[in-house]
């Protein structure tokens, strides 16, 4: 029988609950998962209402919050790790909650896989689907923030004991449940909100166009793009606007999903590299060179850009754009987006913005060309590539 | 407040060689000792040597095997199943097959898990939620070497028990596969006719499952992604039935159309079905197949959000030209005129009469559906059943 070469994984190993005000309902789901006492981590919110309702809720149903650590490094150390593992065992703690930002979950996942793997050195689960679990420690996590898309993904990034960065994947970091409830977004941060909005918005289209992507997760694309449209203005007008948050969070959601199968592109991999080499956020870095990355990929995937287009200028404009014009105004239409929020938010919209010169730009081009997104994206990368796409936005 | 849930961590493994991760899966869980089941087609067809083949550089082992399922599932297969796996000391199911193999692989799982070692502990509770919670998991690769029926991805599974007359309808995540193994090599020449009912299966669940979970965009685009590939790739599967990435494609939608269609709490179309398909013998995706047509055009046409079915049949260019006052209609018309191809070209019954389905049964089948149906829509009453009967007859 000749091969066609096709194959495909997908895989979402997180149950999800969201909708406004829905986490009193939500957590009751929580001791069917086996939680007694939570060791409860959160970031700076600490301070915010939000995790005062998130305790409250989980101890509704009973369940104990053994210990709480705050943690905000943008990516969390091997020290703070163990700590939070010895906190863990000491206070004989049976599962993770998490209520924070996309950083905080990062060090949730991290933390769980440690521990369900029962490793004592993060270098033995470092790399692809290395670590094997041991012990079953649930993982909730409660993200309050618009930009969620690595909640619900398998993969982590930790920062070892000499500053470096490295990535992990694992099917021991996704979390078991999510529960999503804009009532939590209460600390309104417009120029976070929008970027994590737009990196939602470039993580479903470089999937969209991926070519690892399949038809089931280009649909979920397509209507988390639709969401993006719908909602990011109306949270730019009305930040309180809960029903559109809640719309946001969900495109952020499906582009978590999807990435499991579809991975991402070449935007996706030169931002985690501009986001470990400079500390900018992950978001700030996608906004930068996305534009420079969909005209990069256009020859390959136009098609493609044509259709996605639609969710983006909706009807009337669709039907009245000439057929041979659909990829590049989905470039355009998305630019110009991109442009009026970052400048008008004060965020970066060039590289020199963020600390990039000529003499980082190797080391940028080198990590990029590390990533797996490297893989998937639709057009074969090559380092020259790299460079150009950079230097067209320093 | 409105919230949605989505749970399916059913890993889903398609395509070429798909088969050969199956000890890499089996290991991930702690599974050394499977129990293999299926039935005497998968073993005749030499589907089962394929799985003994993709095993055998590893170190797993079965624990045990079992290739009698019989051709609908019956209580004593799960049965049969469980007093295997705890007699051999299994700590995992492969459950190659049909429908009848993946029912009882499921309900099997659900009473290893729960302690059932006799399925008379069912009698009389045939609508079953998870009684006790389990901690504990069981492995559970399915493996189809037939047209998928649906339920592979869900916490749903179904068993007749003929002797008794008595439909158990089980619900529960303890039913949940861990993975869903297609393999082309498992696949055999689909005859156009099995095809065209099982896509035209495919394509009900996907519409019902698109309709019913607007607010769950999850839910949503696993019912969208079916729709499409249905009818992109229905008619090419039917004329090239040897052309194995059409039919895998054709299987996978039914398997995410099917996880659409189950999240739906509460469905008359589902219960109509599964009673027409006690009454002829038929699969519920063949009586899907014929009965749709007319729910869709009784039931759910002018429903919210039914224009936006249009989408996933036509495209986004086609539906951003269309009149947005009349894309029901147009998705009806769009409707109709696919099922009436595909029933043309396969030659498929089209009315429930070409089943043996006789109008003096409507009553006790109406009667059946009413009794079977938990949903709280007033208008779901034995009149309507009644009449949805005799416009599909």
């Amino acid at each position: 029988m000749k091969d066609s070469g096709f194959y495909y994984e997908f895989y979402n190993p997180t149950e999800v609950s969201a909708g406004v005000g829905c986490l009193n309902e939500a957590v009751k789901k929580l001791p069917s998962l086996g939680l007694h006492n939570a060791f409860f981590i959160c970031d700076d919110i600490e301070k915010s209402s939000a995790v005062d309702l998130v305790r409250a809720a989980i101890n509704s149903v009973k369940v104990r919050t053994g210990a709480v650590y705050v943690n905000s490094e943008k990516v969390v150390s091997l020290n703070s790790l163990r700590e939070m593992r010895d906190v863990y065992r000491l206070n004989n703690c049976d599962c993770i909650v998490v209520a924070g930002n996309y950083r905080v979950i990062n060090t949730a996942k991290t933390l769980r896989m440690l521990l369900s793997a029962q490793v004592v050195r993060f270098e033995d689960v470092k790399g692809i689907n290395v670590a094997r679990k041991k012990i079953n420690v649930p993982l909730v996590v409660i993200p309050t923030s618009v930009g969620i898309s690595s909640a619900l993904t398998g993969s982590v990034s930790v920062k070892d004991d000499y500053g470096a960065v490295f990535g992990c994947v694992s099917s021991l970091c996704a979390p078991d449940y999510c529960i999503i409830d804009p009532s939590l977004t209460s600390v309104f941060d417009a120029p976070t909100t929008i970027a994590g909005a737009m990196e939602s918005f470039a993580i479903n289209i470089e999937e969209f166009v991926s070519k690892q992507a399949i038809i089931h997760t280009k649909c979920m694309n397509l209507i988390a793009i639709r969401e993006i449209r719908d909602n990011l203005f109306k949270v730019v007008n009305d930040p309180m606007d809960e029903q559109a948050v809640l719309g946001l969070q969900k495109a952020g959601l499906i582009a978590g999903i999807c990435y499991s199968c579809a991975s991402a592109g070449i935007a996706h991999a030169m931002a985690d590299a501009l986001s470990n080499l400079t500390g900018r956020d992950n978001y700030i870095c996608t906004g930068i060179v996305f534009e420079a990355c969909l005209r990069y990929n256009l020859d390959a995937v136009e098609k493609d850009y044509a259709q996605a287009l639609y969710y983006i200028i909706g009807d009337d404009r669709y039907a009245s754009t000439p057929e041979e014009d659909l990829g590049r105004t989905l470039i355009d239409t998305s630019a110009k987006m991109i442009k009026e929020l970052f400048e008008e938010n004060g965020l970066p919209t060039r590289l020199s913005q963020i600390g990039i010169d000529e003499e980082s730009l190797d080391k940028a081009v080198e990590e990029t060309m590390k990533s797996y997104a490297i893989v998937t994206n639709p057009k074969n990368v090559t380092k020259d590539d790299v460079y150009r796409i950079l230097r067209s936005v320093m | 407040m409105s919230m949605f849930n989505f749970s399916c961590d059913v890993k889903i493994l398609c395509g070429d060689h798909a088969l050969d991760n199956l000890p890499y899966e089996l290991r991930e869980r702690d599974c050394a000792r499977p129990l293999f089941i299926s039935d005497e087609r998968s073993y005749r067809l030499g589907f089962a040597k394929e799985v003994r083949r993709a095993m055998d550089n590893d170190t797993i082992e079965f624990g045990a095997t079992y290739f009698r399922i019989s051709e609908r599932a019956t209580p004593k297969d799960c049965d049969d199943i469980v007093n295997l796996y705890k007699a051999h000391g299994c700590d995992g199911i492969i459950a190659l097959g049909g429908e009848n193999v993946v029912q009882c692989a499921k309900v099997a799982k659900l009473m290893i898990l729960q302690g059932v070692g006799d399925f008379v502990y069912f009698n009389h509770k045939t609508d079953m939620d998870a009684e006790k919670i389990s901690y504990r998991d069981l492995p559970l690769f399915i493996l189809p070497s037939d047209i998928p029926c649906g339920i592979e991805g869900t916490d749903r599974a179904m068993i007749f028990d003929e002797k008794n007359n008595i439909f158990y309808n089980f619900e529960s995540v303890l039913t949940r596969a861990s993975a869903v193994i297609l393999d082309v090599r498992l696949t055999d020449i689909m005859p156009a006719k099995a095809m065209a009912t099982a896509g035209l299966g495919a394509l009900a669940m996907g519409m019902k499952g698109f309709v019913d979970n607007a607010d769950n965009p999850l839910a949503l685009a696993y019912a969208t992604g079916a729709i499409h590939t249905v009818i992109n790739e229905l008619l090419p599967a039917m004329r090239h039935n040897s052309d194995a990435d059409y039919r895998i494609s054709i299987y996978s939608s039914i398997i995410y159309a099917g996880i659409a269609y189950y999240m739906i709490k509460e469905s008359l179309l589902r219960d109509m079905a599964n009673e027409l398909s006690i009454k002829t013998g038929r699969s519920a995706l063949q009586i899907l197949s014929i009965i749709f047509p007319t729910y869709y055009k009784e039931k759910m046409n002018g429903e919210r959000v039914f224009k936006s079915v249009l989408m996933p049949l036509v495209g986004e260019a086609a539906y951003a030209k269309s009149n947005s006052k009349s894309r029901d209609v147009v998705a009806m018309d769009t409707l109709k005129e696919f099922w009436a191809k595909v029933v043309a070209l396969a030659d498929i019954p089209s009315r429930l009469q070409d089943t043996g389905v006789e109008q003096s049964d409507f009553v006790k089948l109406a009667d059946a559906v009413i009794t079977r149906y938990r949903g709280n829509d007033p208008h779901n009453n034995f009149t309507t059943i009644v009449k949805l009967l005799e416009e599909a007859f």
